[in-house]
């Protein structure tokens, strides 16, 4: 691709996704923290404990990584991150949707019955993630090419 | 706060009607709350008899909180009916459960109801499962009041309020303390609500 190209593409999912994990943390932030365990407990894939974990940290975490994304900091570390959060939250919506469970998708904090609207949001939200995970890795890994050719000469 | 969500506390706090042989909506109104008014944290509980999350939830998690937090006085509890058009028994059940409450049998009937869900749902067939919970006298009672135009304004009126708060499926549990109302739309253990509701007690 060409590489101006592919910069405005980088910039423009990294300023989608950015903002995007930054409202969902803050949706979740601002209420009690017990009410998002509510939510994660809705899915029943985990003990109790579990759900106290993931609900306690999830949201400062997506909160870390929307910051890393608009900030261009850490993109090889940040982008692939997503990526893979992203992938975990779709096969879970994916797989309870199709388990046909009626429930509140907890996505940005309560009151978002988990539907097809949800998984069209998450699979495009993943399909914009992997492209910004193929661009910061193939620019890295040609970085990398030109060190390797520097050295070399 | 809202009329909707002060209305049935004004119910709740009715006085019971002398004669036991009409249907009261102030007694059915008040055999539908637990606990005392004052406690911190108020729930509010829309279910439908027929839907099995309502089951789910009404047995494995909301009978403990009615032995732990509003035995403890952390939880005043209210139960309304939402029966939803799909489900054919559904306010038949809620008129049983209902004229039941209008003889303090409301909780007793309820339990049954959601515990034999699986015997009566399919055929609505809900008489045995009433009896096997009241006295042949209690029941008697109870049978009279079916057709009895009160217990279907309680169902109604708890439909009304709902409706206002935009409830579009069952359960729904609103877990409210001051101006905080946090609607819970999905099944939700034990452990993890009564954290959510020591949060909002210790408030």
């Amino acid at each position: 691709m060409n590489r101006p190209v592919s910069n405005w593409i980088a910039l423009a999912a990294r300023g989608v996704l950015g903002l995007i994990f930054i409202y969902a943390a803050w949706m979740k932030l601002k209420d009690p923290w017990q009410l998002f365990a509510v939510a994660v407990d809705g899915y029943q894939l985990l003990p109790p404990r579990g759900v106290i974990v993931v609900a306690r940290t999830l949201p400062w975490f997506e909160l870390a990584l929307g910051a890393l994304l608009l900030g261009g900091v850490w993109l090889r570390v940040a982008a692939p991150a997503v990526t893979l959060l992203l992938l975990v939250f779709f096969g879970i919506l994916l797989s309870s949707y199709l388990k046909g469970m009626e429930i509140d998708c907890g996505c940005f904090g309560p009151g978002e019955a988990l539907g097809p609207s949800t998984l069209i949001r998450e699979g495009a939200l993943l399909a914009v993630s992997i492209t910004l995970t193929a661009i910061a890795t193939k620019s890295a890994k040609g970085v990398a090419h030109a060190a390797t050719k520097v050295r070399n000469s | 706060m809202k009329l909707t969500s002060v209305l049935p506390l004004i119910l709740c706090l009715l006085p019971a009607p002398l004669s036991s042989f009409q249907a009261s909506p102030a007694t059915i109104a008040a055999s539908k709350c637990m606990g005392s008014i004052m406690a911190p944290v108020h729930l509010e509980l829309y279910s439908d008899f027929q839907c099995p999350h309502c089951r789910k939830l009404y047995l494995e998690t909301m009978r403990q909180v009615f032995a732990d937090c509003v035995k403890n006085g952390k939880v005043y509890m209210i139960h309304h009916d939402f029966p939803l058009p799909g489900h054919p028994y559904a306010r038949e059940a809620a008129r049983w459960a209902d004229a039941a409450g209008n003889f303090n049998k409301y909780e007793e009937v309820t339990y049954a109801l959601f515990e034999k869900q699986d015997q009566w749902s399919p055929t609505g067939n809900i008489e045995p499962i009433v009896a096997s919970v009241l006295s042949p006298t209690d029941l008697a009672k109870v049978k009279k009041l079916l057709k009895d135009p009160r217990v279907e304004a309680a169902i109604d009126k708890d439909v009304a309020l709902g409706q206002t708060a935009q409830i579009h499926s069952t359960p729904t549990l609103f877990v409210e303390r001051h101006q905080n109302r946090f609607p819970i739309t999905t099944f939700v253990s034990f452990d993890i609500l009564k954290r959510l509701i020591d949060e909002q007690a210790s408030k």
